[in-house]
């Protein structure tokens, strides 16, 4: 059992190294005067945002899923993009270009993640099953675009257009200079989960349970509830709302491992969200000379199918 | 050993009033009662739960008040056996069973070879070992029951509470059920259990004390017979 | 079963497609030249408006561009005086003809450049649909519209089906001509309307003499000399969209003598490119036309990268100093456009009236 999971680390692990070479150096093979400038600037920074993207946005969905004690839940399709999504929208649209700055749009993503995963964990305590808890998901998304457009109708179309161009999601919006902060906030949400693992690992049988075992239930909730804000609050400033991977990975990954041991999870769950943003990515290069494509068409391409067959099964 | 002094139970309403009882360590105890007496009631108060209304119990050296503030102290002290609990996906037996060892885990939850041992003991004891990688979702009623008590026993606390552990076994595992508990209460000086049941016959069989509960008042019979208990019923 | 959480997840992919099946549309429009009988149609560079005149007044034919065979049939008798305008466009096209009186209703307020319609809109003489919220045919019977001009962009089309029968609608092409002349020609269709087709018709054939005098003036100058590379655009997410090949843009940007990067893609729409090819293509790019940004600043707020385009350092010229001017009058005025571009061309920019270079 325990064989099996180091196995399947190791060799994600690998691919993971496989497929970010063949990224950077078989896909991308630049030459010219430019080609270090576009290495450092434009490939680099492409490769990393895929990585800890799918590190990220997997590791907050299984965090959800615990949290809210359900498969299905995920920071897209509980709302937790739309939060960051509207407090962004507040800010371009809103507030004075002088507050707008890196800071500003990372803890306003950050704020609005927060507020909405609270929100919908409240919410969750009061519905009885999986299915409504989605449909006010999905609510609360139309209620925070409804707002958006709203606040669209009095902006600038300048301001509306950095809008909407942000809202497509995007692996190749961030630049050099941002990656470290990036890397920071992942990494920091990573390493903090690590101190969760036994608390996660006693909610599997829900809150009580988890009390009983002598779990600090309350802090636990508050710690999944901040580490999901700042990683999928972040990755949304940074690439805009990318979707499927936060809801899939983590199903995949208990499929594929088989156990709710959250150390293993939490280890899987990363290398595999990276390996599947990065391998999106690559078939977007390998596709490049046919048609271009935005990177949400293709996770959700893949990604849909995977989480319907979820649905399907559930029942 | 617990003790109860003018304990007052119920959710909104006082359920049972208690005016003073102790349970001496060592000693397993049957709650007895009707449908609808508060058997279940009394239990999540023993567990910590639910607040009492009024008065104070103790366990050993903790009032329940203390272990209800503190999370982390009651999981060393009490552990539970609900009546059922859900299979969850890709949790395995073993796994589930080991659930019980985190209150005695280090901050990041790893299980020390001592830890494994204990588990794969206390399995092979309940007749679980082949179980052991089965996922808890794919398992048979009576099987997760033989695993929550599995899953108290690793938990190695002076206390435990049992809600009706024994519904969904069969004839044999409920007499492995309560040999098991009896040797468990045997194995430390301070441990005491109390289990809820409707299984009157086998617990006069085995000689266990009873808790009777009728009309909002809980009787302690050490030496029951089947006419005091069904006079008290 | 109605199954929510695929529902929601299929929302963004389906955003997203209709905006790329927008693009797409775009992309694909048909090529086949219809034959006019050149003697009785008014109309000599449109592809999709013909004007004929006869007893009773204008006979007018609309082709839809994505269905040939679909063609809408009027005859204009007397001149309308209330008219709405669902685009910023037929608001030029009504300007450039004096007749900002007969507006009745506009689609967004926000749009507006012409003076005269905004005090008009100001005394209310002209009401504001404010159509990014939805479109209300309540708001058009209110102010007894004769006439609704639409731009068959998006699905407009719909609401205006719950129009009275006796409002006319009538679905603008004017973008989907291949050529700036032709786009341009649909201004006839608003001189019919109003009942001032002769000053139309004059205005129009000033425009078209400018621009091929221009036209003539660039082709001698340029003969000689290398053209600059124009590259268009600007990235959109992951995708830079540029006009494409055979697109009215290209058209007018090789009147102007530029030499199009994207010249040669198919298309009479938009096309995408990833930026990894911008990037390749980028060092032989010697100017950069519409970012769809005011200023070099607001290029890098939108996107820090592009400091990094090999095209970043070189004259960036865009119609943003005053966008409205440029989406009300650029299609009705394609020789102020081509001049505009033949000056951006030479790097020698004297009077613009569109363009201007991005500090």
């Amino acid at each position: 059992m325990k064989q099996r999971s180091i196995q399947l680390l190791i060799s994600s692990g690998m691919l993971l190294l496989l497929l970010s070479w063949a990224h950077l150096f078989v896909l991308q093979q630049e030459q010219g005067a430019n080609s270090n400038l576009i290495f450092w600037e434009f490939q680099v920074p492409r490769l990393l945002s895929a990585l800890l993207a799918g590190a990220g946005l997997s590791l907050s969905g299984l965090l959800m899923q615990n949290l809210f004690q359900n498969p299905m839940a995920g920071p897209y399709v509980l709302g937790i993009n739309s939060g960051a999504s509207l407090f962004i929208s507040i800010l371009i649209l809103g507030v004075a270009p002088t507050f707008l700055n890196e800071f500003s749009y990372v803890s306003a993503a950050m704020t609005g993640a927060f507020l909405a995963a609270s929100f919908m964990f409240v919410v969750s305590k009061r519905v009885q099953n999986i299915q409504s808890l989605l449909v006010i998901g999905l609510m609360f998304a139309s209620f925070t675009g409804a707002i958006e457009s709203v606040l669209q109708s009095f902006a600038a179309p300048e301001q509306v257009k950095q809008l909407f161009i942000w809202n497509m999601g995007s692996l190749q919006q961030m630049s050099a200079a941002q990656a470290p902060w990036m890397a920071t906030i992942v990494l920091f949400g990573i390493a903090s989960t690590l101190f969760l693992v036994k608390g996660l690992n006693a909610m599997v049988l829900g809150e009580a349970h988890a009390l009983q075992l002598g779990v600090k239930v309350k802090l636990l909730k508050i710690s999944i509830l901040f580490v999901t804000a700042l990683l999928a609050g972040s990755i949304t400033a940074y690439c805009g709302p990318i979707a499927f991977v936060g809801l899939a990975i983590p199903n995949l990954s208990r499929a594929l491992l088989k156990t709710q041991d959250h150390l293993l999870l939490i280890l899987f769950s990363v290398l595999a969200g990276s390996c599947f943003l990065v391998a999106i990515d690559v078939l977007i290069l390998l596709l490049d000379p046919w048609l271009s494509l935005p990177v949400n068409v293709l996770t959700a391409v893949i990604g849909a199918p995977y989480v319907a067959y979820l649905m399907l099964r559930q029942r | 050993m617990i003790s109860i002094q003018h304990a007052q139970v119920g959710y909104q309403t006082t359920l049972i009033d208690i005016a003073q009882l102790a349970l001496p360590a060592g000693q397993i105890y049957a709650l007895i009662g009707r449908n609808g007496s508060g058997k279940s009631t009394l239990l999540q108060t023993l567990i910590g739960q639910l607040p009492l209304r009024a008065g104070s119990i103790s366990l050993g050296a903790f009032s329940l008040g203390e272990l209800q503030k503190n999370a982390a102290l009651r999981s060393t002290q009490v552990s539970y056996v609900a009546s059922m609990f859900a299979g969850v996906e890709a949790l395995t037996l073993h796994a589930y069973v080991s659930l019980g060892r985190v209150p005695h885990l280090g901050a990041f939850g790893r299980m020390q070879a001592t830890d494994l041992q204990f588990v794969d003991e206390v399995l092979r004891v309940l007749n679980l070992s082949d179980l052991a990688h089965k996922e808890t979702r794919k398992l048979s009623d009576g099987e997760r029951q033989l695993a929550s008590l599995a899953r108290a026993i690793v938990q190695d606390t002076p206390f435990m509470v049992l809600d009706e552990p024994a519904s969904f076994l069969d004839y044999f595992n409920r007499e492995l059920l309560l040999d098991q508990l009896q040797q468990w209460v045997q194995q430390k000086p301070e441990r005491t259990a109390v289990f809820s049941s409707h299984d009157i016959d086998l617990c006069l069989q085995k000689g266990i004390p009873m808790l009777v509960l009728h009309q909002h008042k809980l009787t302690l019979l050490t030496k029951p017979t089947k006419q005091e208990v069904m006079a008290l019923l | 079963m109605f199954n929510p959480a695929t529902f929601q997840m299929f929302r963004s992919l389906i955003n997203f497609l209709g905006f790329v099946f927008f693009f797409f549309l775009l992309g694909c429009t048909n090529q086949k030249t219809a034959e006019h009988s050149k003697k009785e149609n008014l109309c000599q560079h449109s592809q999709y408006l013909r004007i004929f005149k006869n007893q009773k007044g204008y006979k007018v034919e609309i082709l839809d561009p994505d269905e040939q065979r679909k063609q809408h049939f009027f005859q204009i008798q007397k001149p309308y005086t209330r008219i709405a305008v669902l685009s910023a466009t037929h608001v030029g096209m009504l300007a450039a003809l004096g007749q900002q009186e007969k507006i009745c209703a506009v689609s967004n307020a926000k749009y507006l450049f012409d003076p005269s319609v905004k005090r008009l809109l100001r005394l209310k003489r002209i009401a504001d649909l404010n159509t990014e919220l939805g479109f209300s045919a309540e708001k058009l019977l209110q102010k007894k519209a004769q006439v609704v001009v639409y731009s068959g962009f998006g699905n407009e089309s719909q609401q205006l089906k719950r129009l009275p029968s006796n409002m006319l609608s009538i679905a603008n092409f004017e973008w989907r001509e291949k050529t700036p002349l032709a786009r341009a020609e649909w201004l006839l269709l608003f001189g019919a309307l109003c009942g001032q087709f002769d000053k139309a018709q004059q205005l129009f054939e000033e425009i078209e003499a400018n621009y091929i005098a221009i036209q003539k003036e660039v082709q001698q100058n340029n003969r000689s000399n290398q053209l600059p590379v124009l590259l268009s655009g600007n990235l959109y997410g992951d995708q830079w969209i540029a006009p494409a090949g055979q697109s009215f843009e290209a058209r007018i940007y090789k009147d102007a003598g530029l030499a199009y990067l994207f010249s040669k893609e198919q298309g009479t729409g938009s096309i995408f490119k990833s930026l990894a090819e911008i990037l390749r293509k980028g060092p032989a790019v010697g100017i950069w036309l519409n970012p769809g940004l005011p200023n070099r600043k607001a290029i890098l707020k939108q996107y820090p990268k592009a400091q990094f385009f090999p095209f970043f350092k070189k004259p960036i010229y865009c119609y943003t100093s005053n966008t409205n001017k440029y989406w009300e009058q650029a299609a009705v005025h394609p020789d102020w456009l081509l001049s505009d571009l033949s000056q951006i061309a030479l790097v020698q920019t004297k009077k613009l009236h569109f363009y201007a270079l991005l500090k």
